[in-house]
Formats: C-alpha cells, sequence, structure tokens
C-alpha cells in the first residue's frame, strides 16, 4: 500500500527489485536523494524508456524494440534450428561464442515445481506454436531443437517437459552437453558433474 | 551455537540472492532445518561447483554467527547425488513435492535425525523406482505417513479413534474429515464430517504405510486411490496452512488424479 510518504515509497519500490533488501533500498533512497535532481530524472527517463520500447519479439520472446528480434529478421540464420534458452542473458552468452548460426526461444524462466513455476508461467505455448506450424516460426519448417536450460534440476525438469511435448511432432531434440568445465582441475570438480562428464564421454 | 560446523544436509530451498549468492534453506542431520548465504555461490566452481540444488546429500561446511539467523555457506561437497530422478520429469514432480513437504513440516533448529532419514531413503526409493507414477506414488505417500507417525500424529487406521473397537469389527467404516483417522458408526457424533471409507481404502492406507510385498489390487481402485489420498491430505492439513506450491506439478504426474483437495 502506498504511503504519503515519498521517501519510504521509493525504499518500498527499490526493495520490489530481486536481490535488495530493506537497507539496502533505504541506502539507494537516501542516495537519490541527495544527488543533484538529474540522476533522479535519468533514472526516471531510462525506466520508463525501456518500459515503453522495450517488448518481447513476437516469434521468439527474445527482448526487442522492434515486432520481430533482429536474430529473427536475419536472412542468413538458420531457422529451422531453434536454440531453446532460459532467459536473454543465456541467449546472449549463447550468441557470444559466435559458434551458433540458428534462431532462438526464450522462455523467460524455467519450470520450477519447487517454486510453483509450470509450463504455463513461461513462454512454452509460443514455442510449441511455432514447432507445429511454419507460419509461426516465419514461414521455415523447425528441423531441430537445441535445448540450452541450465543442468539444474529446474533446467532439467524443462528440458524433460520440452522432450515428452516435442517427441511426437518429429523434431530432433538434443540437449547441450554437460560436464567438467574447460580449465578446471578433476579432483575439484563435484561428483555428480564428473558422473555425468563420464556417462556422455565423446569418443576420440 | 555460533562457530564453525559441518553436516550431512539437503537443499530444501535455493533462491539466488544479488548478483552471485545464494540463500538456502538446508535441512541438516545434525541441526534441522536452518538458511545459509552461500557467497559467490553461481561463481565458484571449487566451494560449490553448482552443487546447491535440492535432492543431493551434501557435507556442507558452514559458519553460525552470533548475530545473524541466516549462517555462511564456506563450502559444500555432493555425497550423494540421484540421476535417476534428475533423468525423470515425474520423479522430479514426485521429490520436489517431498522436498517441500519436509520443509513446511520441519521446523528451524530441531535437530531430526529420523526425518532425515527418511527423506533419504525417499530420494534413493524414488531415484531406483521405475518410472510408473503408481509406484512413485506409493513411496510418497510412505513418507507422508511416516512423516505423521514421527511428529505424532498419524491417523489411526487400526481401530476407532474414540472407542478403540478395531475397524476390522466394524461393518461400517468413517473417516473423520479433520484427518485424525477412523471411527465407529457408534462414536460419530452430529455435525461431526465424516465420509464412508472402502475397505480397499483402508487396505491402500495400510500398504502405503508399510509398503511391502506385492502391491494390493486396491492401488489400481481410482476410487480407493482417490479417497486414500484424501485422508492423507486431511491429516496433511493439521500441518499445513496453504496448498503447497509443487501440487500443480505433482498432479500432472499423478495416475488418475481424480478429485483432489
Amino acid at each position: 500500500m502506498k504511503s504519503d510518504d515519498p521517501i519510504t515509497n521509493l525504499v518500498s519500490a527499490f526493495a520490489r527489485l530481486p536481490g535488495i533488501g530493506e537497507r539496502t533500498a533505504s541506502r539507494l533512497a537516501f542516495y537519490v536523494l541527495n544527488e543533484p535532481d538529474s540522476l533522479a530524472d535519468d533514472i526516471a527517463e531510462a525506466l520508463m524508456a525501456v518500459k515503453d520500447q522495450v517488448n518481447l519479439c513476437e516469434r521468439c520472446c527474445n527482448l526487442t524494440q522492434a515486432e520481430t528480434c533482429s536474430i529473427c529478421r536475419a536472412p542468413d540464420r538458420d531457422h529451422s534450428t531453434i536454440c531453446v534458452v532460459a532467459n536473454a542473458q543465456d541467449l546472449r552468452a549463447i550468441e557470444n561464442t559466435g559458434e551458433f548460426d540458428g534462431a532462438y526461444h526464450v522462455l523467460h524462466g524455467v519450470i520450477s515445481p519447487l517454486e510453483g513455476v509450470g509450463p504455463d508461467d513461461i513462454h512454452m505455448s509460443e514455442l510449441l506454436e511455432r514447432l507445429q506450424s511454419a507460419d509461426a516460426n516465419g514461414g521455415t519448417e523447425v528441423q531441430e531443437v537445441i535445448v540450452a536450460t541450465s543442468p539444474s534440476v529446474d533446467g532439467e525438469a524443462t528440458s524433460l517437459y520440452l522432450s515428452k511435448a516435442i517427441k511426437p511432432l518429429d523434431i530432433r531434440i538434443s540437449r547441450i552437453a554437460s560436464g567438467v568445465p574447460i580449465g578446471s582441475e578433476l579432483e575439484y570438480t563435484d561428483k555428480s558433474t564428473l558422473s555425468r562428464a563420464l556417462s556422455e564421454r565423446r569418443e576420440l | 551455537m555460533a562457530g564453525k560446523h559441518t553436516s550431512l544436509v539437503f537443499v530444501l530451498r535455493k533462491v539466488e540472492y544479488a548478483e552471485r549468492d545464494v540463500i538456502a534453506t538446508l535441512f541438516a542431520r545434525d541441526r534441522g532445518r536452518f538458511s545459509a548465504i552461500a557467497k559467490n555461490a553461481r561463481g565458484s566452481k571449487r566451494r560449490f561447483g553448482g552443487g546447491i540444488q535440492p535432492m543431493r546429500l551434501l557435507r556442507a561446511d558452514y559458519t553460525v554467527r552470533t548475530n545473524s539467523d541466516l549462517a555462511r555457506l564456506e563450502s559444500i561437497d555432493v555425497r550423494e547425488d540421484f540421476p535417476g530422478i534428475e533423468g525423470d520429469f515425474d520423479k522430479i514432480a514426485f521429490g520436489s513435492y517431498a522436498t517441500e513437504w519436509t520443509r513446511e513440516l520441519t521446523v528451524d533448529a530441531d535437530p531430526r535425525p529420523d526425518l532425515f532419514d527418511l527423506v533419504g531413503r525417499f530420494y534413493r526409493r524414488l531415484d531406483r523406482a521405475d518410472c510408473d507414477p503408481l509406484l512413485l506414488e506409493v513411496a510418497l505417500r510412505h513418507l507422508q505417513l511416516q512423516f505423521f507417525r514421527y511428529l505424532g500424529s498419524p491417523p489411526n487406521l487400526d481401530e476407532c479413534i474414540r472407542c478403540g473397537t478395531p475397524t476390522e469389527s466394524m461393518q461400517k467404516v468413517y473417516a473423520l474429515r479433520a484427518g485424525d483417522g477412523i471411527i465407529c458408526p457408534d462414536c460419530v457424533r452430529t455435525g461431526e464430517g465424516v465420509g464412508v471409507v472402502f475397505p480397499q481404502t483402508l487396505e491402500l492406507l495400510r500398504y502405503f504405510r508399510a509398503p511391502q510385498g506385492r502391491p494390493p489390487d486396491a492401488l489400481t481402485n481410482s476410487d480407493a486411490l482417490a479417497q486414500a489420498r484424501r485422508i492423507i491430505d486431511a491429516t496433511a492439513s493439521q500441518f499445513l496452512d496453504r496448498r503447497l506450491k509443487s501440487r500443480p506439478t505433482l498432479e500432472t504426474s499423478l495416475k488418475d488424479p481424480g478429485e483432489l483437495i
């Protein structure tokens, strides 16, 4: 509930952000208050702009300022292969590798039974629509889906759910590999990671 | 007790905090439930290595601070993982429900090695079980009934909770909606919410309590199964004041979910 006190309202607003508790929110609020007006103007303007101008790509749900994002519009990318990621940061991480030239689908979350997040709470239905109809994928039929969610319980739940939903569609589905990180030492690698690295070993 | 400690723990919840930290609700064999912050957990490969996950048995090194309710998790070592659970959606659904159940039915700083071992046995059983929703449900219901027993409030399935008449000698058996168990027609008071219990339901509940040998045919009787679920839910409502968040996912994995409370 809003208070009559603008400082209290600002502290409450900051405290709604993830990872910010009451104490940090209060510190931020007083910092803004003690700085020149231009800081508050710049923050307010940037916040409004991001809400006004940035929306979800109507095809892949990536963040964009247009109706479809630059990746979905790119004619030189392989739109028959879709890499499914949990969020836009993961998309950026994969783009930075320069190894993938297909399209993406951003779920904006993962299935998390413990947190009560189910398939209907993330952008899963848009993905299934793209897989079922070439029209929903810019006219290209999807041949392969690569699930690139984290190897956590929630990431696995999402991947398993997708596998179940996609199998009947006769589309190839794969999961990104997981195992020992490059540059790390085996003795410090945890048991689960090592077990998986062994079971998913590749032939030389 | 302030200072450095090492315990066997299960992770009951994990919340990402700030840039790279994680706040975890842990259930320690020798300490009970407590919360701890793992600084830089999302970046550290050596100290945590992505191991802070539910449904894994960890050895945790942590520091309890005098001026904070939040312990500091220094490092973990995965002692036992359950790849069979992580490789099957239904098993994740059942395991998540049991994990949330444990989080809700335990209290802070109350060491319960009996419940800790029970949860460990459940994960092991789930890990090895065939991917048959009915068998997974047997494991879950056994866990729930054992929890009630350890917490001192199991539903009485063998005799009338008021007069002690054995259920075998009753023509008709009722279950109290309050979740205490079975009551005979002579002891039922006016206005007391009761439902008639099928003999197969009782058979099923007893099997859930001690799942030895071949499952009874009642396991495939959807009416008996639905009623057994409702009786367990009624007892659970004595401990839970809300519907568990993992319940909708569990319901998608149950065989013949029917009408659940």
